[in-house]
Parts: C-alpha cells; structure tokens; sequence
C-alpha cells in the first residue's frame, strides 16, 4: 500500500532508523567519556591548563570546557536546562545558586561535602551555596569586595588617601573632597538594573554597615524597610542626590561599562570591586592606583561556585571533576581568578603580596540572602532604589514599596 | 472500441505519473513541512497552552489554571503603563525609521554622482550587529563621558548635555533613535526599489504642466509608495513589538522602568521569576496583538487592491 510518503514499509523503515540513531546518540552520550562544564569568559585562557592537568590524573575522559559570554549566560543555561540538555557542570555566580535550585536545577551535593576541603573555603561563598541547609554546589573562586582608589585624583584634589579602618563617614568625607564637579568625582556607584550583583558589591555592605538587611535573619519576613535600612537607603543615594559626589550618569551606570572606564580616565576616585577589577588596572601602566578594605569592615562576598545540573548527561564524572578542582593545587593552578580556597591562595600565583588585601577582606565578606525568590527580591529592591536616584520617591517610599514585593516574594515561595 | 480503450488507458497512465510525481514532491519537501511545524507550530501550541497553566520546573510539570495568568496579567496595576511604554516605543520608533527611510530614499534616488557610495554608507548602520550597534550607542550617549555631551559641551552648549539613559524622560527618547538609526535603512532601500522602478516620464510630464516638487511629490511618488510603504510599515510595527536587544543592552529596562516594555517584562517574568505560565501568557497576548495588526494590515491591502482592479 502506497501512502504520501511512499509506501508504509519505506516509511516505517524510515522511522525506526531514526528511532535507532537517536536511541545510539543517547546511549553515546550516557556512557560518553565527556564531562561538559560551561564557564563565563574569563576561563578561556585557562581552558587549555585545566585539560591537561585533568588528562594527567584521567587520561580516559575528556573535558569540554565550553568558556560562556557572561551576558545572557544564566538564560542559556536555563534554557538549557528546561530543554533538557544541560551541561555536566555550570559555574555560578554565588547570587544565582538560591533561585536556580529553588526552581529544581540542580543537584544536591551533600555527599560531596565530606570529598571536598570545606574547612579551608571561603565562608561567604560556601554559605551561598547552599539553599534551606542542603549544598547545591561547591565553590571554587571567592569574591570578597574592596575598594579601589585612584591616587591620580587623589592627588588632584589634595586629599590623603584612603586607611583601612576607615568609615562610611570617611567615605563620604572624601569623595565630597575629591569631587571637582564635570572634573572627577569622589565615588562611582553602579545602578543599573542590568548588572544587579555589581549594584549589591556596593550598597549590601552599606545597608549591614547601618544595621539593616533586605530581609530578617529568618528569612521570614522583609526588612529593607526598617529604620536602619532605611538610613542605609538614604546614605546611598545621597551620594549621588544631595552630595553630587558621583557622576551624572549614576542610575544608568554599571561597574564594568562605565565605572572602571572613567576610573581608569581619572574621573572617578573610589570603585568597589572584587579582584575583577584588579586583573584590569594591573594592565594599565598609566593608571596610579592603590586598594583598601571597604569601610566599616563589611563588604558583599561575591564568588562563583559549580553545581550539576538536573539531567546532566555524566553527574558522575561532572561529581568526579568538582572533587578533583576543589583540591587546593589543582585549584590554584587552573583559576585565573582569586580561588575559594586558603591552601590555594599560599600557592603562587596567589601568595603574591599585591593581592594579600583580598585573603584580609575575606574576613569581613559577607553573602546576600541564600533564599528562593532572590533576583526578584534584588530587582524589587534596585528599581526601587533607581526610584530614588530620579526623583520619583523618598527612600521610605521606595524601602516601603521594595519591602511590599519582598514580602509577596516571600508568601508565593513558602 | 479499442482505441477509446487506449486512450483511457493512456489517460489513467498519466494520471497515475501525476500521482507519482506528486507524492514524490510532498516526499520531499516533507522534511521541510516537519522542520517548520516542530520549530514553529510546536512552540506556539506549546506557549499557549503553557498560558493557562502553572508550569513547575524542571521536568515542565503543568497544572491547568484556566484564566488565572491572564487575570493576573489584567488585574497587575503595572500592565497600564507597561502597554503605554510599549506603544510609545512602537509608534516612536515607526515613525522615526519610515521618516528617515523615506527622506534618505528619495535623496539617494536622485541620479547625481556619488548616490552609490553614499547608500552603502547608509545601510552600514543595518549591517552592525544589533548588539554591537546597542553598546556604541551606549558610549556615545554616555552622560559623562560620552562623545555626544563632550561635543555639546564644547561648543557651549552645556544645557543641551543631558542624563540621556539616566533620566526617565530622555531614556525613551534615545533608545528609540538608536534603535531607528540601526534599522531605518531597511525601510530606505525598501522604497528606493520602487521608487527606481518608475517611469520617469510621469514625473516629467507633470513637470511640463507645471507641477511644482511637491505636487509630484504628493500626487505621483507618494501614491506609487502607498503599498512598498504598508509593506515596511506592517514589518517594522512588527519588529517594534519583538524588539528586546537594544533596549536590554542599553538601559535593561531602566531607569525606574522608564524603558521596560512588554518584550523586557515577557524575559523578566520567565527568566527571572521563573514563572513560565505567566510568561507564556504575556506572549499569547502579544502574540493576539501582531495578528491584529497583520489582521488590519491584510484589510487594507485587499481594499487597495479592489480600488487598483487587481485581484484581491
């Protein structure tokens, strides 16, 4: 019997090849030598370090480092994930590890914990990653935030640099003596919406140095409307709405694109930054530039850390490499970024005196909530604070609203 | 008798070529008809159905909850202005692309020397990447530090310098230039086709009987445009509804929501939220809004071509 396409047998036969090329193609996969781990781009030159010294101690198994821009890397990985196709290992920004595996994305890796040195971790970033008590992934770069300080306009303005010890009173005592309006100004502060962790590396540590927190201890309730947040809010904006002591440019602004670029032009006097920043001035001859501790001893412990997605075609060997990375030597060599292991920073590179303030400021570090819900919390929370910065509300306003949102968060997650 | 019988013979012999020849067509063109319905037909049965459901990830697991996310959608007290901003971006930005494609089309339609080199570098701005394009518009604008009020600045004109992303009421503004500049081109060489393929005798003959620029301008070119003009009209209102990239790179909705439109609040709602129903529902309505559009669009055209005797 001929149908439209051909006879019922061409097209049976036709069905079942392709039916038998997916079932090998599957079956290639679950039982492939390959371990998938996607990455953001700073890893690209690091790849090939990583593949042979894993190629030593597994001569058998490969690894597909595949290095990710960092725009739009979450969304890919998302999509990913939900198309069930998902790398081995993806690397996260320690902000990110609460949604994702509220949502189910990932793994747990609590029979990692005892496999990996968890007593030599970076404890900000270890916390973070973590949700309700169980470990979704393990960390392996810390984050802790300091301040830079350009000396060029500095010395411009005759100001005496920054000394750790300093306060938030301080801060603002300088950069309202190193601002020379449409000149240089005294601090950058990032805003937009569209780079939210770099937004929190400056006023989390602002909002805890006051006392306040975006929700209770508990994670119960909101409580970036209380009075000390509230008194945090408005010192923040201050800087930009009373003082004039930030650029023009501020609710727009992010660290990356506009910040560190007027920083290294000598416009701007203060930046925070993890050692992000320091891996971009140290290329810039030109630049006279020192660091400091964040004021007030606190500062946002940023990092990212690696965890195995839900459908990851090889969690054993994805299991097998996290085991493998954690270990201190193999993490200080292969990381091009400050590692999330205190074995790892005495091994050179990292035992570098230049880069001994961040092993210090790892002691004030500091992680943002570890809870279901978080980037709309922290979106609430910035646009509301963007609010601010145009004039549309008061800081109570803005806290109050912020506050509303965080609180049916809250409700639709329990 | 027996040639009749030949003949029929011969008729069902060719019939039966026909048939062949046919289902060896569909044959072939079969994977094209599966690629298109699994990339295309799947999604859109898919989002909606996701609409009227809770979806639960990872494994997609979906509870039915009939109108539930489309309430939501109606009774959040966001969705007005969300839809103002939405049609403040489309019309400003049509409106900018076709003004600009029509004025460069009918100056680059001029045969002078060097028309050539200068549509080349007009559709420049078309061929930057959108991405690319975003990001240099970003560094121009740059209140501080921007090419556009260093410029301003140092011709005295210091008023003129404003917060352009970093104020709500200049934000919209300059993203629908940006995003206007990148794709007006489109919209040029659209109309400089047409506008080359007529007859310039027309022009010349309405010349003769006194016609000044903008007569012929009124009465013969722009009514020759009317469906080249519906054509880039219908695309680009379209392409102003999906657009996400320019806005996403440069303000990401901001400042205080200034320049989030619906195409931003659909990829915050699903991928920040992680609620995929409510998602799927913002894009079945906007979804609704481009069959309109094309509903009106179809209208139109079918009239235009009754009243020029053509088959609808």
């Amino acid at each position: 019997m001929r149908g439209v396409f051909g006879t019922r047998r061409q097209f049976l036969t036709a069905a079942a090849t392709t039916a038998l090329l997916a079932a090998a193609n599957r079956a290639h996969s679950a039982q492939s030598n390959v371990i998938t781990i996607w990455v953001g781009s700073w890893w690209e030159p690091q790849v090939p370090v990583a593949q042979q010294l894993w190629a030593k101690d597994f001569p058998n198994v490969r690894l597909n480092i595949q290095a990710l821009p960092i725009n739009g890397y979450l969304d890919k990985f998302t999509a990913a994930a939900l198309g069930g196709s998902p790398p081995d290992v993806v690397d996260l920004d320690t902000t990110w590890v609460s949604t994702v595996a509220a949502q189910g994305l990932l793994e747990t890796l609590d029979k990692l914990v005892d496999k990996v040195p968890v007593a030599d971790l970076a404890p900000a970033v270890w916390k973070a990653s973590q949700f309700k008590g169980t470990q979704y992934a393990i960390p392996m770069r810390s984050g802790p935030g300091v301040y830079y300080y350009n000396k060029t306009v500095f010395d411009k303005a005759g100001v005496p640099y920054p000394k750790d010890g300093w306060t938030y009173a301080d801060l603002l005592d300088l950069a309202r003596k190193t601002t020379i309006p449409g000149q240089q100004y005294g601090i950058g502060v990032p805003a937009d919406i569209s780079d939210p962790s770099n937004v929190l590396t400056l006023f989390a540590p602002i909002l805890w140095a006051k006392g306040g927190d975006f929700i209770t201890p508990d994670g119960s309730a909101p409580a970036i409307n209380t009075p000390q947040s509230v008194a945090a809010i408005t010192f923040w904006s201050d800087l930009y709405l009373k003082y004039k002591v930030t650029p023009e440019g501020t609710p727009n602004f992010t660290t990356t694109r506009d910040i560190q670029p007027l920083f290294e032009a000598n416009k701007v006097g203060l930046l925070t930054s993890s050692s992000n920043a320091f891996d971009t001035f140290s290329k810039n001859p030109n630049l006279k530039w020192d660091m400091v501790l964040s004021p007030d001893g606190v500062n946002r412990g940023g990092g990212w850390t690696m965890g195995v997605p839900v459908g990851a075609s090889n969690p054993d060997g994805a299991k097998e490499f996290l085991v493998w990375l954690s270990q201190p030597d193999i993490l200080a060599k292969v990381l091009n970024r400050f590692p999330a292991n205190k074995k790892a920073l005495e091994l050179p590179p990292w035992n570098n005196p230049a880069i001994a303030i961040f092993k210090e400021a790892e002691q004030g570090a500091r992680s943002v909530p570890s809870v279901a819900g978080w980037f709309q919390m922290q979106e609430a929370t910035i646009v509301e604070l963007q609010k601010i910065l145009v004039g549309q509300k008061s800081p109570q306003q803005a806290a109050d609203s912020a506050a509303a949102t965080i609180a049916r968060i809250i409700s639709e997650n329990k | 008798m027996v040639s009749t019988r030949r003949t029929a013979s011969r008729r069902s012999e060719s019939i039966s070529l026909k048939a062949q020849r046919r289902r060896r067509a569909y044959l072939l063109v079969a994977p094209a008809i599966i690629l298109i319905a699994l990339m295309m037909i799947y999604p859109i049965i898919q989002t909606i159905y996701f609409s009227f459901s809770k979806v639960q990830l990872p494994a997609l697991r979906t509870t039915f909850v009939g109108f539930d996310n489309f309430m939501r959608i109606l009774n959040n007290p966001e969705t007005g202005p969300l839809v103002q901003r939405t049609l403040v971006w489309i019309a400003g930005s049509v409106a900018l692309k076709m003004a600009l494609g029509l004025i460069a089309a009918l100056v680059f339609n001029a045969k002078v020397r060097g028309t050539v080199w200068m549509r080349v570098l007009v559709i420049l701005p078309w061929a930057i990447p959108s991405v690319v394009g975003a990001n240099l518009w970003r560094w121009i604008v740059q209140t501080d530090a921007g090419v556009l009020n260093q410029t301003l600045r140092s011709w005295g004109l210091e008023s003129w310098a404003l917060n352009w992303l970093g104020d709500p009421s200049t934000a919209m503004f300059t993203v629908i230039v940006a995003y206007s500049w990148g794709g007006f081109a489109f919209v040029m060489l659209l109309i400089l086709a047409r506008l080359q393929g007529l007859p310039e005798d027309i022009n010349e003959a309405a010349r003769v009987d006194g016609a000044n620029w903008w007569q012929i301008f009124r009465y013969i070119t722009l009514p020759s445009l009317s469906g080249v003009l519906a054509v880039a009209l219908i695309l680009e209102i379209v392409s102003g509804m999906n657009s996400f990239d320019t806005l996403m790179i440069m303000t990401g909705g901001g400042p205080a929501n200034a320049t989030r439109i619906w195409g931003i609040d659909i990829y915050k709602t699903g991928f920040t939220e992680f609620n995929l129903g409510g998602a799927a529902a913002q894009s079945v309505l906007m979804f609704a809004a481009v069959i309109v559009v094309f509903s009106i669009y179809g209208g139109v055209n079918s009239r235009i071509a009754r009243r020029q005797g053509e088959p609808a």
